[in-house]
């Protein structure tokens, strides 16, 4: 697949000191759905302004399907923009919104009107043609800005925290409808987003930043499971993190020793030395509760340590419980409710269980990111 | 009311029933008062342009359109209006001209010196007029320019710019600069970007600000006094005909103007007070 | 050329004009009147100086030191009158008009005049209290006076009334915005505790109106004390100004040197005042947050 966007070392300081972009790359392939994540202040937005071509890099080229577009303004390239807060014009129509980059871009009017019609029939809203966009909904003038961010066929479509403006429920359903468009349309998309939730449900890639750098590049999946760094797990999803001694090792198997309790831990690739400190982490649905009744498949390769309970959390669809493990921070364990009630019922407040963790669900940092 | 008042209070409030609030009506009273103040002067002018005799002197005597027929019939007065509505329209484009960019430089660009650009400029707002006509008067002398309607043009520019200048730049910093980053991101160029979206949302502001400065030019007398030659503005020839006394004719032209004056500057005020008239036309 | 260049140079085209012409109609002219107040005259014309006769004439004659005093007398008052009528007005507008309709369109109705006319409005004062004007003619035909006054017309009295009545509108400009600012749940909070309305208006809606009052008064007195039509209109012997002496250097006195040195000395006791309302307003600020 060829890449449609080359960032190539591209860098951006404000008010000569603070770097938003520092000496970033990155190739996005034709056709992907690729989502910047991070904190505010991350970077994300001003990398996105920079492909839109409302910023300029202080230094670095992008590359636009091979051209280079470092130096172009906005109106020159092709790539469009769905903004955070819309910036639906509020002077005109929605039509008149929606058709705007094709009547400055020279298409006559007939034309227009109906790829107009098109694209609001596409996002469902084809009957407010003519209403302004001061009396329309978040939601709907989310999709007028969507219709109007594709108005000009780009290849790359550009969507600023699309979604940010939106409550819960509107935005899910947002999201599923966004995915589909892709699907649908084949043409790229670059999301920025600080809503980690979003990010993996949405995307092929995700690339996570912070301070202006690339933390990780990877599928949700990959990033969930194996997040190079302990920022990438706690900024993905929940992670219980440990500090812990390495012990003994081999090529492909660690173990290290944690609140007198040893972990044997899958390795992946890390290059570590015996007593080295390093930290571990578990997804608190990845831990369970061992209940040594065979139930639970083959565990022996586990690894096991003892809790005690000290709080219970009701999340609807899970439980999650807050374990003490001799004195260390307190360890999360997300039970679903379905199990959580397997075994007459969930463990009380004060009660000392068996927590079992699969050696590759275990990831190991050496502090070296 | 709460109901845990303490007693000392309590006491001290009347007993909640309907009352009269004296405080609105003798405000109310007040106000009307100072709004006779401010319009009886104008009324009399008004009223005595119409009276029938040469003095303007109680009691009336009668209606006549005399006056106005005077007027129409003075030449010297038809040319003094004709001068004013050319200075009043030429420095109103040239304030507009000058005063639209004056507002995006002070609303984006941050340079070093812009502090004192913005007060200068914004200045004669402040400043008496007879300070910018007297300093022009010397520019105009020591460059060796002849004094004529053009130099009051550019007086009154000068004068003036800062009307549209603060008008402009109050409407400009409530503009979403996102509006001209999607437009731009669209296709459309610097120039079609202004035309059609950043034009259409300042220009109730550019409107409004362009008849307060056609108003307050063609009524001008400080920097005109200064700045003119031979010929004279409407103003300045009432302003001369003044030394030779009062005549009823010049009510009759001071109403034409006061009402005149009266209509652009009540429609420049609402444009320039109501931004939402921007989102509803088109 | 890069494009970044050439976007640059099309910003410094277009953004030129209104750097050029401060420049060249703003600070080359001020300067200008500062060197001339400099310059000695030469009846009818002067020559290049530097000397600060000028300057010592201003203030060492009589003649010119006592036409400052009385402007600036006259500014005060003005600036303390146009208060006086402003702000009930603002007041009943902002607190007593309750259908923001009509508040708007009162509110348009007493700044208006502010835009219209200026000589007109001070003419009508002059065929009021003249003589053989209305409230001569009035007061003799109801029978109060005998025959008419000249004590209406040409001396302070005059000029007070008629720069009064043109600055009210400039007045209640700035303390109706004030007053709309003020919250008015805060106005309730202070009747809540118990105050009552005169107190909760010291204690809560005068403070909160002060930078109003302050920028009203500051144009109303800078303003007044750079008029000559007033004067010319109906102050008398004892009415003129500095704006009056100022435009004789420049007309039948052909004094340009000391005209500009007197155009300076406004000059700066305007800014000073400006300054000094700027900063009291900025110290009131930090006092009521």
């Amino acid at each position: 697949m060829k890449n449609i966007v080359e960032l190539r070392g591209i860098s951006k300081t404000y008010a000569q000191t603070i770097k938003a972009v520092d000496d970033l790359s990155l190739d996005i392939a034709t056709g992907e759905f690729i989502t910047l994540l991070g904190p505010s202040g991350c970077g994300k937005t001003t990398t996105l302004r920079m492909i839109a071509g409302f910023e300029y890099p202080d230094k670095g080229s992008i590359l636009l399907e091979g051209n280079d577009v470092t130096e172009l303004p906005p109106y020159r390239r092709l790539v469009n923009t769905v903004f955070q807060d819309y910036a639906l014009f509020p002077h005109m129509t929605v039509a008149q919104n929606v058709s705007y980059g094709l009547r400055v871009s020279g298409i006559g009017k007939a034309e227009a009107d109906e790829r107009v019609s098109k694209l609001l029939d596409m996002v469902g809203l084809l009957e407010k043609a003519d209403t302004m966009p001061g009396q329309l909904s978040g939601g709907q003038r989310q999709r007028i800005a969507l219709a109007r961010g594709l108005s000009l066929e780009p290849r790359v479509l550009l969507l600023d925290e699309p979604m940010s403006a939106l409550d819960v429920k509107l935005r899910e359903q947002m999201q599923v409808e966004l995915k589909h468009l892709h699907e649908k349309l084949g043409i790229t998309f670059i999301l920025v987003t600080h809503d980690q939730q979003e990010a993996l449900v949405m995307s092929d890639r995700i690339v996570v930043m912070n301070e202006g750098r690339i933390m990780q590049i990877g599928t949700p999946t990959g990033l969930y499971d194996h997040p190079a760094t302990p920022y990438v797990a706690n900024f993905i999803g929940t992670s219980n993190m440990i500090d812990a001694v390495v012990e003994e090792f081999d090529a492909t198997m660690a173990s290290v020793s944690f609140a007198g309790n040893r972990l044997r831990v899958k390795l992946n690739g890390q290059k570590i030395r015996t007593g080295q400190k390093v930290q571990v982490s578990v997804r608190p649905e990845k831990a369970y509760l061992d209940y040594d009744d065979g139930t639970q498949g083959d565990t022996s390769a586990h690894n096991n340590f003892t809790a005690r309970v000290t709080e219970r959390f009701f999340y609807g669809n899970t439980l999650r419980l807050e374990l003490d493990v001799e004195g260390e921070p307190p360890f999360l364990v997300d039970m679903p409710l379905s199990l959580a009630l397997h075994n007459t019922q969930a463990p009380e407040q004060g009660s000392i269980v068996k927590v079992g963790v699969n050696p590759e669900n275990i990831n190991l940092f050496t502090g070296e990111d | 009311m709460s109901i845990q008042t303490s007693g000392s209070i309590n006491s001290a409030l009347p007993a909640r029933k309907p009352k009269i609030d004296w405080s609105r009506y003798s405000l109310g009273t007040a106000a009307a008062a100072v709004m006779a103040f401010l319009y009886g002067p104008i009324i009399v002018l008004i009223i005595f342009s119409f009276n029938d005799n040469q003095v303007t002197t109680l009691p009336l005597r009668g209606f006549t359109w005399r006056w106005y027929e005077k007027m129409l019939a003075n030449e010297q007065m038809l040319e003094a209006i004709s001068n004013s509505l050319y200075v009043a329209s030429s420095a109103t484009i040239l304030a507009v001209i000058i005063g639209i960019p004056t507002a995006f430089v002070l609303d984006r660009y941050g340079f070093y010196g812009k502090t004192l650009f913005r007060r200068l400029i914004l200045m004669p707002i402040t400043l008496p007029g007879i300070i910018t006509g007297i300093s022009m008067l010397n520019f105009f002398r020591v460059i060796d320019f002849g004094l004529s309607l053009e130099t009051v043009i550019i007086g009154h520019t000068t004068a003036l710019i800062g009307i549209v200048v603060t008008q402009v730049f109050a409407r400009l910093q409530r503009f979403n600069r996102r509006l001209e980053e999607a437009s731009s991101d669209l296709g459309a160029t610097p120039w079609k970007t202004f035309r059609y979206i950043t034009y259409p949302n300042i220009r109730t502001a550019v409107i409004g600000s362009s008849l307060l400065t056609f108003t307050l030019s063609f009524d001008e007398i400080p920097v005109t006094f200064f700045l003119t030659g031979r010929d004279n503005t409407l103003p300045m020839y009432i302003y001369s005909t003044l030394r030779r006394g009062i005549t009823p004719e010049i009510n009759a032209v001071g109403t034409v103007i006061i009402l005149v004056s009266l209509v652009l500057i009540i429609m420049s005020v609402i444009l320039l007070g109501n931004p939402k008239s921007d989102s509803t036309s088109r | 050329m890069t494009p970044r260049k050439r976007r640059r140079l099309i910003a410094i085209a277009v953004f030129s004009p209104p750097l050029l012409w401060t420049l060249l109609f703003m600070i080359v002219p001020y300067a200008i009147m500062f060197t001339y107040s400099f310059y000695t005259r030469q009846y009818p014309t002067f020559v290049p100086d530097f000397q600060f006769g000028n300057y010592a004439t201003i203030f060492m004659k009589e003649q010119y030191f006592q036409v400052i005093l009385r402007t600036l007398k006259i500014a005060t008052l003005v600036g303390f009158l146009s208060l006086m009528f402003a702000y009930p007005l603002a007041f009943f507008l902002v607190f007593k008009v309750e259908s923001q309709k009509v508040r708007t369109i009162l509110y348009t109705a007493v700044i208006a005049p502010l835009w219209v006319s200026y000589l007109l409005r001070a003419y009508t004062w002059k065929t009021i209290l003249g003589s053989e004007g209305v409230l001569n003619s009035f007061l003799v035909w109801v029978g109060i006076l005998d025959q008419p006054t000249d004590l209406f017309l040409y001396n302070q009295f005059s000029m007070v009334v008629t720069l009064t009545y043109i600055f009210i509108p400039f007045t209640v400009m700035p303390i109706y915005t004030a007053l709309e600012k003020i919250p008015r749940n805060l106005v309730e909070a202070s009747q809540d505790l118990g105050l009552g309305p005169v107190r909760t208006f010291i204690k809560v809606i005068f403070p909160l109106s002060l930078p109003g009052v302050l920028a009203g008064m500051t144009f109303t007195f800078c303003l007044t004390a750079g008029d000559f039509i007033a004067p010319f209109l109906v102050g008398g012997p004892d009415g003129s100004m500095v704006a009056s002496v100022i435009q004789s250097q420049f007309g039948s006195s052909l004094n340009w040197p000391l005209g500009s040195a007197l155009s300076m000395v406004m000059l700066a006791i305007i800014l000073t005042i400006i300054s000094i309302s700027d900063r009291l307003e900025r110290a009131g600020h930090i006092d009521l947050d």
